[in-house]
């Protein structure tokens, strides 16, 4: 249900920057609110590679009519340097800072084809795998510990999700029916029985 | 801000996860206005565009407004969505009774939807387990049995019954197993 998905629609209220060709109106911009005022003579003289900044949402539906319509530039978390640093150390970044919807953002951005896409999903792919592990440990073995506050919002809720499933899961060794299990298994079966 | 309104709803569910915050009517009603008048406005482009009027370039701006109603009605559907789900959730978790601070939040049509609502599931309660019985309450055990086996009450003569662990039960009508 990705229509209705609230992180889905938050992280594409984003905003990008990209280089919209002369077929792109300024009066978009005026409607967004960023209408900068000229006299209407100039108003057809757009130059072309003119730099603007739109919702993504927006930016996914012009492109979807028509798609040399824009060339997107990365935002800074998803450029060449930023994507060093995490390659270097995914775990000590802060995504929370960065943008809580990272992965998800980085996502949609890669499906516009933008420049340097591949090296983007690749970029995408490692930072998880590199901080998963992390998470993941944090959650299991830190009983009472708050969750760390720079991890993206995908992350929070596998950290969630592995909290309460290890909670679930010692329940269940300490209390529940794996102790009854146990004795029930030891005297199913006498050996003379099983000899038969 | 194109889609400012709109967006200022899923912040509030955001904001307020699990719990159904009040709802926001007025925000809900500014949302409708807005996709009135954009649809407006691109009537009329539509209509210069085909005179002649205007040239080529409108035709992204017809589209960006159109994008923009979209997103409004998006985000007003999953408003109401994910409340929709919040209080179909507190039907099982709570029961078919509604306090009048849970109420309070509420707009008339989710009132109404939540009594057909707790009618349907009653209806279907008691549609199972045998004819002429009151039916099943599937809201009381949420969560699967523990227990590795159950009661079970014979319903006709059988005699001995042997499992595959070697146990033997006698099966009589009505006795309890």
């Amino acid at each position: 249900m990705a229509y209705f998905d609230l992180d889905e629609i938050l992280a594409t209220s984003q905003k990008v920057t990209c280089k919209a060709d002369e077929n792109f109106s300024e009066e978009i911009l005026t409607l967004l609110g960023q209408g900068r005022t000229h006299d209407s003579s100039e108003h057809r003289r757009r130059q072309k590679e003119t730099k603007v900044e739109i919702p993504f949402w927006l930016l996914e539906a012009l492109m979807a009519k028509n798609s040399q319509f824009a060339t997107i530039e990365l935002p800074r978390s998803y450029k060449s340097a930023f994507r060093q640093v995490l390659e270097a150390d995914p775990v000590t970044v802060d995504m929370n800072r960065i943008g809580p919807y990272f992965y998800l953002f980085g996502c949609k951005l890669a499906s516009l084809s933008p420049p340097e896409r591949a090296q983007l999903a690749t970029s995408l792919v490692q930072t998880f795998m590199g901080r998963v592990s992390w998470v993941m440990s944090r959650a299991q073995h830190s009983k009472n510990d708050q969750r760390p506050n720079t991890l993206d919002k995908f992350e929070c809720r596998l950290y969630d999700v592995s909290v309460a499933s290890e909670a679930d899961f010692s329940n269940w060794m300490e209390n529940g029916r794996s102790a009854e299990v146990g004795r029930r298994s030891g005297s199913k079966r006498k050996f003379s029985q099983m000899t038969h | 801000m194109l889609g400012e309104q709109a967006l200022n709803l899923i912040k509030e569910l955001e904001r307020n996860p699990d719990i159904i915050p009040p709802y926001n009517d007025d925000l809900m009603k500014r949302c409708i206005e807005e996709i009135k008048t954009l649809y407006q406005q691109n009537i009329n482009s539509l209509a210069e565009l085909n005179a002649g009027r205007v040239g080529a370039e409108h035709a992204s701006l017809l589209q960006a407004r159109h994008a923009a109603i979209e997103r409004t009605k998006r985000c007003m559907l999953a408003y109401i969505y994910h409340r929709q789900q919040r209080l179909k959730r507190y039907r099982w978790d709570y029961g078919g009774v509604l306090p009048s601070t849970i109420k309070v939040c509420l707009c008339e049509a989710e009132v109404r939807w939540f009594h057909e609502y707790c009618k349907n599931l009653a209806d279907f309660q008691s549609g199972l387990g045998e004819s002429g019985s009151c039916g099943v309450d599937l809201t009381v055990n949420m969560e699967p049995p523990k227990s590795l086996f159950v009661q079970v009450m014979c319903v006709k003569d059988y005699d001995e019954f042997e499992t595959s662990d070697g146990t033997r039960y006698l099966l009589k009508k009505n006795s309890l197993v």
